[in-house]
This record gives C-alpha cells, sequence and structure tokens, in this order.
C-alpha cells in the first residue's frame, strides 16, 4: 500500500528525513511517533508530492507518491487545516467533491456521510471563518475522506482538539479502519498513537528508529492499582520477596504483574485473604517506556 | 482547471479590498465627472466653439484614461500579490496542491479568474470615462478606434497581474506586493522618459523608454491604445504631444511582444510554483 525506499529530504539547513525506509500494508492503522520537528510533517508531506524529496522514492498503490492518479485514491489532513474563511463547509466539501470528480448525483451523500464521520453534521451550513479550530479540523478531516480514499493520511488530526473531539476523531478512525481504509496518521502524543494504531514507527531528528506492529513493542508487564482496605499484610510481604515492586499509600496498592492473566489471580489472593477492593486499575506500561527509551535516551532498538 | 476559476471568481467577490476598489472607482468617477462638468461651464461661451471643446475634450479623456491606469494597476498588483504567496503563507494551498489539481492547472485557474476580472473592470473604467467625455464635451471619435483602444488596454492588467503572480510565486506576499508596484511605477517612468525623449527628438531617452518597456511592457501598451482610440479623433495630432499622450507610439510589434512576455512569464510562474516545497 504503502512503499519507502531511503526517502530524505534536506531543507537548507536542516535533514528533515533521511533514509526513512517504510513499509505499510493495506489495512493497517499505522502511528508514526516522534517529539515536535521530528520529520513527520516532512515525511507526509513528501508522499503527497508536496514536498519534493532531496533523494529516495515514494510508491503508494504501487504508483510514485504525489502522482495525479495516485491523489484520487489519497486523502490528506495538513497539520494546520485551513480553508478559505469566505465559504461554508457544505461549499467547501462540494467544491473538493468536484475536484476529486465525485458524480454529481452521489456528491450530497458523499458530503453528508463525510459530515456525520466527523460529527459536523447540522453545522455544515456555518462560514468557516465562525468555526473554532476542533471544528476546522474535523472539516479537514471530512475532507480527507470525502472521496472514500483507499489510504488516509493524517498529519497531528487531534492537536487542536479537546478531549472529547480526541474522541470524536479516534472513533472516525476506528470506522474507517472497518471500512477498510488503510490509515497513517503523525502524532506526538503516545496515547493517542496507543489507542488507535495497529502499527507503530518512532522517529527521531529525520530517522526512523523502530517500527512494527504495536504489541512488539508493548512488554506484558502490567502495572495494577488497586483501592484495597483490610489488605493481609503477609501477602505484602510475599510479594515484597516476589519482587513486585511493592508499594502501598493510604488505601492504594501499586504492584507489578508478570503478564496480564496474573492481574485476577492476585485481585483473588486479596479477597480470599479478606482484603475489600473498591477499584482495580491494571496498564501496560511497556510502550511509554520504550517511547521515552527511544526517543528521549538516544535509543537505538 | 475550470473549479481553480470558479474558485477564484467566488473569492473575488468576497474580498474586502475589491469592494472598497468599487467604492474608490465609484468616488473616481464621481469627481472626474464633476471636474468635466465646471470645465465646460468655465468655457463659458466659449464652449460652443467646436474645435475648442474638442481640444480640452481629448486631453481630459487622455488625462481621464491616464488616472485609470493606476486604478487598473493597483487592482492587478493587489489581485496577484496574495494569489499564491498568501495561501502558501497561511496553509490553504495544501488543501489545493494535495488534491488531484496539478499545480500548473492551480496557476493558470487563477490567473485566469483574476485575468477576466481585472481587464473586465479595466474596459468598464475606461468606457465609463469615454462616456463621461461624451457627455460633457461632446467628444467626436471613431467607436471603432475606441472600441479597439479599450480591447488593447485589456492586455495591461495582464502584463501586470503576470508579473505580480510570479513575484507571488517565489516571494511573500508583501515583498511581491512592493515589488510588483515598484515595477509598475518603473514601467510608467520609462514611458514619460520615452515620451518626452520623442518631443526633444534626444534618442537616447527613447531607447531608455524602449528597453523599459520590454522589460514590462504596460505603458508600451497604454500607450498603444491611446494611440488606437485617438486615431480618427478630431485634430488628434495636435494635443497629442505630452506625458500622457503618444508622441513616439510603440510600433505594433509591441502587441505581439506583450502577448508572448505573457505567456513566458505565466510559464515561469508555473515553473516556480511546480518546484516549490510546500
Ligand atoms: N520549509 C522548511 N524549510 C526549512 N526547514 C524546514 C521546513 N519545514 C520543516 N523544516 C525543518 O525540518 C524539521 C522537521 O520538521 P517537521 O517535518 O515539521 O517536523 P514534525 O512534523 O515532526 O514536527 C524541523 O527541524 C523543521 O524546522
Ligand atoms: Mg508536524
Amino acid at each position: 500500500m504503502l512503499e519507502t525506499e531511503k526517502l530524505s529530504k534536506k531543507y537548507e539547513h536542516t535533514a528533515a528525513c533521511t533514509d526513512i525506509c517504510l513499509s505499510i500494508k493495506e489495512g493497517q492503522v499505522f502511528g508514526l511517533l516522534g517529539p515536535n520537528g521530528a520529520g513527520k510533517s516532512t515525511l507526509v508531506k513528501m508522499l503527497m508530492g508536496l514536498v519534493r524529496p532531496s533523494s529516495g522514492k515514494a510508491f503508494i498503490m504501487g504508483q510514485a507518491a504525489g502522482d495525479i492518479e495516485v491523489r484520487y485514491k489519497t486523502g490528506y489532513l495538513p497539520e494546520m487545516f485551513r480553508f478559505y474563511d469566505w465559504l461554508n463547509a457544505w461549499e467547501l466539501l462540494s467544491f473538493y467533491a468536484r475536484v476529486y470528480q465525485i458524480p454529481a448525483d452521489k456528491e450530497k451523500l458523499a458530503i453528508q456521510e463525510a459530515l456525520e464521520l466527523v460529527g459536523l453534521k447540522g453545522r455544515e451550513k456555518g462560514m468557516i471563518k465562525t468555526y473554532s479550530k476542533g471544528m476546522q479540523q474535523r472539516l479537514g478531516l471530512a475532507r480527507a475522506i470525502l472521496h472514500q480514499p483507499a489510504l488516509v493520511l493524517l498529519d497531528e488530526p487531534t492537536s487542536a482538539l479537546d478531549p472529547l473531539g480526541r474522541r470524536d476523531v479516534r472513533d472516525a478512525i476506528k470506522r474507517l479502519q472497518q471500512r477498510g481504509t488503510t490509515i497513517f496518521l503523525n502524532s506526538h502524543l503516545l496515547g493517542e498513537v496507543e489507542m488507535t494504531c495497529s502499527h507503530l514507527g518512532f522517529i527521531k531528528q529525520g530517522h526512523l528508529i523502530d517500527a512494527g506492529p504495536i504489541v512488539d513493542f508493548m512488554t506484558k508487564e502490567q502495572e495494577i492499582t488497586i483501592e484495597v482496605d483490610n489488605l493481609n499484610h503477609d501477602l505484602f510481604t510475599r510479594w515484597n520477596i516476589e519482587g513486585r515492586a511493592v508499594n502501598m499509600n493510604d488505601k492504594l496498592l501499586q504492584l507489578k504483574a508478570v503478564n496480564r492473566e496474573e492481574v485476577p489471580i492476585i485481585i483473588n489472593e486479596i479477597v480470599r485473604a479478606g482484603g475489600m477492593i473498591y477499584r482495580v486499575e491494571s496498564r501496560s506500561r511497556g510502550l511509554e517506556e520504550v517511547f521515552i527509551d527511544l526517543i528521549e535516551n538516544d535509543g537505538a532498538v | 482547471m475550470k473549479h481553480v476559476i470558479k474558485l477564484t471568481l467566488k473569492e473575488v467577490v468576497n474580498k474586502r479590498i475589491i469592494h472598497l476598489g468599487i467604492i474608490l472607482t465609484l468616488i473616481y468617477l464621481l469627481i472626474y465627472g464633476t471636474g468635466l462638468y465646471y470645465t465646460v461651464k468655465d468655457l463659458g461661451p466659449q464652449g460652443e466653439q467646436f474645435f475648442l471643446l474638442q481640444q480640452i475634450g481629448y486631453q481630459l479623456l487622455i488625462l481621464g484614461w491616464y488616472v485609470s491606469t493606476f486604478m487598473v494597476g493597483s487592482m492587478a498588483v493587489i489581485t496577484g500579490a496574495g494569489s499564491i504567496s498568501q495561501e502558501i503563507e497561511n496553509g490553504t494551498i495544501l488543501g489545493l496542491a494535495s488534491s488531484p489539481l496539478k499545480r500548473s492547472s492551480i496557476i493558470l485557474g487563477k490567473f485566469i479568474a483574476y485575468g477576466v476580472v481585472t481587464s473586465l473592470y479595466s474596459s468598464i473604467l475606461l468606457t465609463a470615462v469615454m462616456g463621461l467625455n461624451l457627455y460633457f464635451c461632446r467628444l467626436v471619435f471613431d467607436p471603432w478606434g475606441a472600441a479597439a483602444g479599450i480591447l488593447i488596454f485589456m492586455l495591461f492588467p495582464l502584463t501586470l497581474l503576470v508579473v505580480t503572480m510570479l513575484f507571488s510565486s517565489l516571494f511573500s506576499t508583501m515583498t511581491a506586493g512592493i515589488s510588483a508596484f515598484m515595477v509598475f511605477v518603473v514601467t510608467i517612468i520609462g514611458g514619460f522618459v520615452e515620451q518626452i525623449g520623442a518631443l526633444m527628438g534626444n534618442t537616447a531617452l527613447i531607447n531608455i523608454g524602449i528597453i523599459s518597456s520590454l522589460l514590462m511592457p504596460a505603458d508600451a501598451v497604454y500607450r498603444l491604445a491611446v494611440a488606437q482610440a485617438s486615431s480618427t479623433m478630431a485634430q488628434s495630432s495636435i494635443v497629442n504631444f505630452g506625458p500622457f499622450g503618444t508622441a513616439s507610439t510603440p510600433s505594433t510589434l509591441m502587441l505581439v511582444y506583450t502577448i508572448v512576455y505573457i505567456g513566458v512569464l505565466l510559464s515561469a510562474a508555473v515553473y516556480c510554483f511546480e518546484k516549490k516545497d510546500l
């Protein structure tokens, strides 16, 4: 679906991307993670033919990236989506429906579908200049998917959104994925990517450090937080001996489990020993550690 | 390309600066008409003398057209200056350039739309100025000659527009606007120098004017248009001498040159835009 070979871009003073080799298969939701200035936007712009690579090649669906034909099958949401503020959302989408040669009799339906998917239905007659940043970003997303592209490239799709808006965009991405759309998204927010992506790539200072299925990056180790009353101290001592890095603070117990399957076993033990559990949280800390390792400590994996 | 043309026309209709331009134009015409009215009135009974009225009317017509070139020129520079750079500056170009629209059709579409608007504006303005003269000074002229002049003059905003759009594809909106305006002023001065040279019989001055016309043929287009419009005007030869007139009329080859010039600069703008990282 998407292939790059040693794709590089050098600006006058900076090497924005260096020898990026990526391969994304059909149906994947690929998240490219990296701090600001890592070269994420530059990479996407090269894929869209907006920026000329200094060297290397990129192919989308077997054709050179940036070809007009490829663009019919690709949707793109720029990092800061903006459009002429003297149009309303409907007019904007209608303009693009024509540019993407959506047949006139299907135009209305396509626009309605896109508006619905991004949660802008009923707001389409508002002038774009009256839209908040979040609404503009949704509109940008609507434009990106209007022509039902097989591949969608989203550059920081949630950066301008509040938590609710972020959830809406995540839902929209899930629905696109269900349609079979391949998605490439840029983000500097680990949490976002963790929730939506099937595959991950890490980019730092223009270099793609690592890429692969998200499960490969997750260690199975879980961190459990339990709100518990009347905890048996024998358990506490045993966990300490087992090296579970136990920590008891007020009624909050924190400890590590080797894998997910251990979580219900531990809870069962507490309950049988007379502990009263009010709340349990369990999460895999692996990804964040990998992220920090890769990005902060010059880490090469 | 037709999508870009339509979109650009829609933009023009919505642009506040264009609305302001229309208002300024109406004010200009009002002042010009008032001026004509009082000029004719002050001539008193002499105003009845056909010959004198024609002379004065013709001078005022040329003056009116000359002032119009500034308005048309400003319109072309203002619409062209942000045509590409502004879209790059505020990011709207990313939407257009990532769509199946070719970069060349983005530029050409914009040029056609702005070109239609500015040349239409120029012909309406010149016709209005002529109409006022016809009404107040009872100017006698050949309608075909005048129409041909106005038609030729349409090239005037197009030459300025193409230069401004080339700048806009290279520089920021501010830089593009200022440099295009400077080019405009230089070509006007070049035109002046050429006319004065013709009056004094100084070939060096004439040559300076010709060189400036080759670099930017807007002024030559204006002179050609005036010459064309006034070719059959009563006694025009006497009053043609003046900085706004056509003591030195460019050769009609200049028309061909101007059209080639527009084509070449438009291709250059396309080339620059295609090479640009957005
Ligand atoms: N048009 C440009 N000219 C010069 N340098 C640029 C340009 N665009 C981006 N850069 C530089 O390239 C690097 C990568 O930028 P970018 O791709 O926007 O990163 P990200 O999207 O990951 O935040 C940055 O150092 C940035 O300053
Ligand atoms: Mg970016």
